[in-house]
């Protein structure tokens, strides 16, 4: 008996001991890909807090800060093809389904938690967008939202003295602004095959007229609200309210259009501002913004989140890339850095609003109520499924309607055609 | 042939069986070990690949030529072909009639001959994105295309050209920037054709009494013209798989005007976050039947340069045996 009594407690002394190692079982190293953003203050801060975490625990964190196309694009792609996976990565919306689905990624409640007995919480529509299959895989961090950005001294001359309140209000301002002979457009809508830009704010016009990409899990670019919101986009290439080149324009397009004077209209996430601020502020000072026009509908602004998420590296890898990210989002230090930034970047924290100084600056507030009834890609459906994230690709942007219509000469009904039949490719290759 | 001397029977002797000589393949294996590395094994992935549904970070599993099945049937895939040829043809017609006429002034003894060369040479040195952003900065109809601008302050038009906008004229403005950087290499090449015309032949000719044009369509052109083909086949495969000139200015659009094949296999690629690697494949693998074609007259001009050398040797050789079989029967 007593033999048998020692040998048991043995057994759950090593058992014990076992599991002390396994937690204490510290990563000689982490690795971080963040995506670049235009301010180099902000990647350079971001990247400081996770080094900072591992100076505290004696992890060598090693951060890289990547380009959002070559991140997307190659480097990511490779390292899940070689097996050589970065602990934290920054993830895009098309990415996170596809590679929570296939078990790349690891479920961060334990991170949400952590935050949470931190005292940082994060607005519910946000964080929804980081669910897949009812479990969290990524952590929001920042997020922004698509405005409108407009010269007050072209509208004035014009005989207004507001941004436009509908679409086709925005659509008779633009025709009264463009003056081609001194090359100004009423509407610097960059359209081309790449541009992020105009697809995302293809989603806001869409919702405003009733329609949208998916519903009910299904294709829904065929319904009434849809055909209608894309015949008004399709108005403002007809009526020549937008530089004929910019049918194929990039998103850098557009900026450049409101930078060099050139555009009446752009709609843009408020980086927009940071550049006129600096590089045109004669421009600047003469520039407005607003939320986004209403279509029968109403206004619906698309609220972008930017998120980190954990790739499966091991169980000790993971637990401490928890706790990593944990560290770096908490809203005591990730605050202060989206301050300096602001407004290109939105806070996603639930408590922003309280944040005086903060919202003092009316473009932040504007900014931070766009993201904070903001509504995400998969609107109205509430899961951004693995089929709605195969609908990110640039082959599936609306985009592409107009360049079949403007630039190819198609008929609208052939164009959506063909651009449904796209749609529908790339759903039924992820099926 | 056998002779006799004194009653015995004399064999001429028979030239000495030529040892191999193994150091320049020894030398080679490095090279040959890289190219095998860096260039065939990938491309043997690749191709299996292309037979197979294979996505990032899955498995690769056996689909037979269904990859090529979607690609004859894809619209987009056939524009794509068409907008290849189109680009290749008009590309490589520009390289060839400026390439030869700037290997002909080149190759005149004119002033500042060698800065000359320099400038010719300039947008072949130059590094692609460097080159390609300078184009798309000139064609740009923001408000700030060069060329735009100069064309409207000059009042040569009225209204800017929509060099990548338009879709008509896109294609032809990538025509453009491919033809200016590849103009050097044809030049290079036929340049170097035309210094080893030797001079006596013109002389002889201008001493018969023939004109310049005449030395120059019958000296000139017929031997420089294996020098054209060679060049002009090596750069027309290197304009079918230009990816970066029609990627950094125009993304394969406006629609898909200027969508190519490269544009289509990198689409097929990185276009989704789980890339489509076996179609992309498919699509890349595409042009190999071309490029085949393409290469077989080069290795015939090449191996055929080897073979009359090797010929040439054995007459050498042969006269030589003779001599000395004549030689020894005199003596």
């Amino acid at each position: 008996m007593k033999k048998l009594i020692s040998i048991l407690m043995a057994a759950l002394l090593a058992l014990s001991c076992t599991s002390f190692a396994v937690a204490e079982d510290k990563p000689a190293e982490l690795t971080v890909w963040l995506q670049k953003t235009f301010s180099e203050d902000f990647n350079n801060g971001f990247a400081a807090l996770f080094t900072e975490f591992g100076d505290a625990n004696g992890i060598k964190v090693n951060v890289e800060i990547i380009d959002a196309a070559a991140l997307r694009d190659t480097k990511l792609p490779a390292a899940l093809e070689s097996k050589q996976l970065p602990n934290i990565v920054y993830m895009e919306p098309a990415s996170l389904v596809p590679y929570a689905q296939k078990g790349f990624l690891c479920n961060t409640q334990s991170v949400l938690d952590e935050l949470k007995a931190n005292g940082t919480e994060f607005y519910p529509s946000l964080l929804d967008t980081t669910y897949v299959g009812g479990q969290p895989y990524a952590v929001p961090f920042s997020a922004q939202s698509w405005m409108l950005w407009y010269r007050t001294d072209l509208l004035a001359n014009a005989g207004y003295d507001h941004a436009p309140a509908t679409w086709e209000e925005m659509l008779a301002m633009s025709k009264v602004t463009t003056d081609p002979a001194m090359g100004i457009y009423g509407a610097g809508f960059a359209a081309g095959a790449s541009a992020s830009d105009f697809n995302n704010m293809s989603q806001s016009i869409l919702w405003s007229y009733g329609g949208s990409v998916m519903k009910d899990g299904k294709l829904n670019l065929d319904s009434e609200g849809s055909r209608a919101a894309l015949k008004m986009l399709l108005k403002f290439f007809e009526e020549e309210t937008v530089a004929p080149d910019m049918v194929a324009g990039d998103d850098m397009a557009n900026n450049i259009a409101m930078l060099t004077g050139t555009a009446c209209f752009i709609v843009n996430i408020p980086t927009i501002a940071s550049a006129l601020k600096s590089d045109a502020p004669d421009i600047w000072a003469n520039t407005g913004c607003s939320p986004l026009p209403a279509g029968p509908e109403g206004s619906y602004p698309l609220a972008a989140v930017n998120m980190m998420s954990i790739m499966d590296c091991g169980e000790a890898a993971n637990a401490w890339a928890a706790k990593a990210l944990a560290y770096a989002v908490d809203e005591s230090r990730l605050a202060n850095l989206l301050k300096m930034v602001a407004p290109a970047y939105g806070m996603v924290f639930a408590d922003t609003m309280d944040i005086a100084d903060y919202m003092a600056d009316p473009i932040v507030a504007a900014h931070m109520t766009a993201i904070s009834t903001g509504k995400y890609y998969s609107y109205p459906d509430k899961e951004f499924t693995a089929a709605r994230a195969a609908l990110t690709a640039s082959s599936t942007y609306i985009n592409n309607i107009i360049s079949y219509v403007i630039v190819e000469g198609m008929s609208f009904e052939d164009a959506l055609a063909r651009q449904i039949s796209i749609c529908e490719e790339a759903i039924k290759a992820v099926q | 042939m056998q002779t006799t001397t004194n009653n015995k029977i004399i064999q001429p002797s028979l030239p000495r069986k030529e040892k191999t000589d193994w150091f320049p393949y020894l030398i080679s294996i490095p090279a040959l070990l890289l190219l095998c590395i860096g260039m065939v094994y990938p491309m043997l992935w690749s191709l299996y690949y292309s037979f197979t549904d294979k996505r990032v970070a899955t498995d690769a599993v056996y689909i037979g030529f269904e990859n090529y099945k979607n690609l004859i049937s894809d619209q987009t895939f056939l524009r794509a072909i068409s907008n290849t040829i189109y680009f290749t043809l008009g590309s490589m017609v520009g390289k060839v009639i400026f390439g030869v006429i700037i290997a002909l002034i080149l190759n005149m003894n004119i002033k500042f001959r060698n800065a000359l060369r320099t400038l010719f040479l300039l947008p072949w040195t130059l590094p692609s994105v460097v080159a390609i952003y300078t184009w798309l900065w000139l064609y740009s109809g923001n408000g700030g295309g060069l060329i735009n601008n100069l064309l409207l302050q000059s009042h040569i038009l009225k209204k800017g050209i929509g060099w990548l906008s338009n879709p008509k004229m896109a294609i032809v403005s990538l025509m453009i920037v491919n033809t200016w950087r590849g103009i050097p290499f044809i030049a290079l090449t036929v340049l170097s054709g035309l210094q080893t015309i030797p001079t006596y032949l013109y002389e002889s000719a201008s001493i018969d009494g023939a004109s310049t044009l005449q030395s120059f369509f019958r000296i000139t052109v017929p031997l420089i013209v294996p020098v054209v083909l060679v060049s002009t086949l090596i750069s027309t495969i290197w304009t079918i798989n230009d990816f970066e000139t029609v990627y950094l200015l125009t993304g394969g659009g406006p629609g898909q005007s200027t969508y190519t094949i490269p544009i289509a296999a990198y689409k097929y690629a990185f276009d989704a976050a789980l890339g489509n690697i076996g179609k992309a494949s498919a699509a890349a693998f595409s042009t190999v039947p071309a490029l085949v074609l393409l290469m077989i007259p080069i290795m015939r001009n090449m191996l055929g340069d080897e073979e009359k050398e090797r010929n040439k040797e054995l007459r050498k050789i042969r006269r030589l045996e003779r001599k000395t079989a004549k030689e020894r029967v005199m003596g």
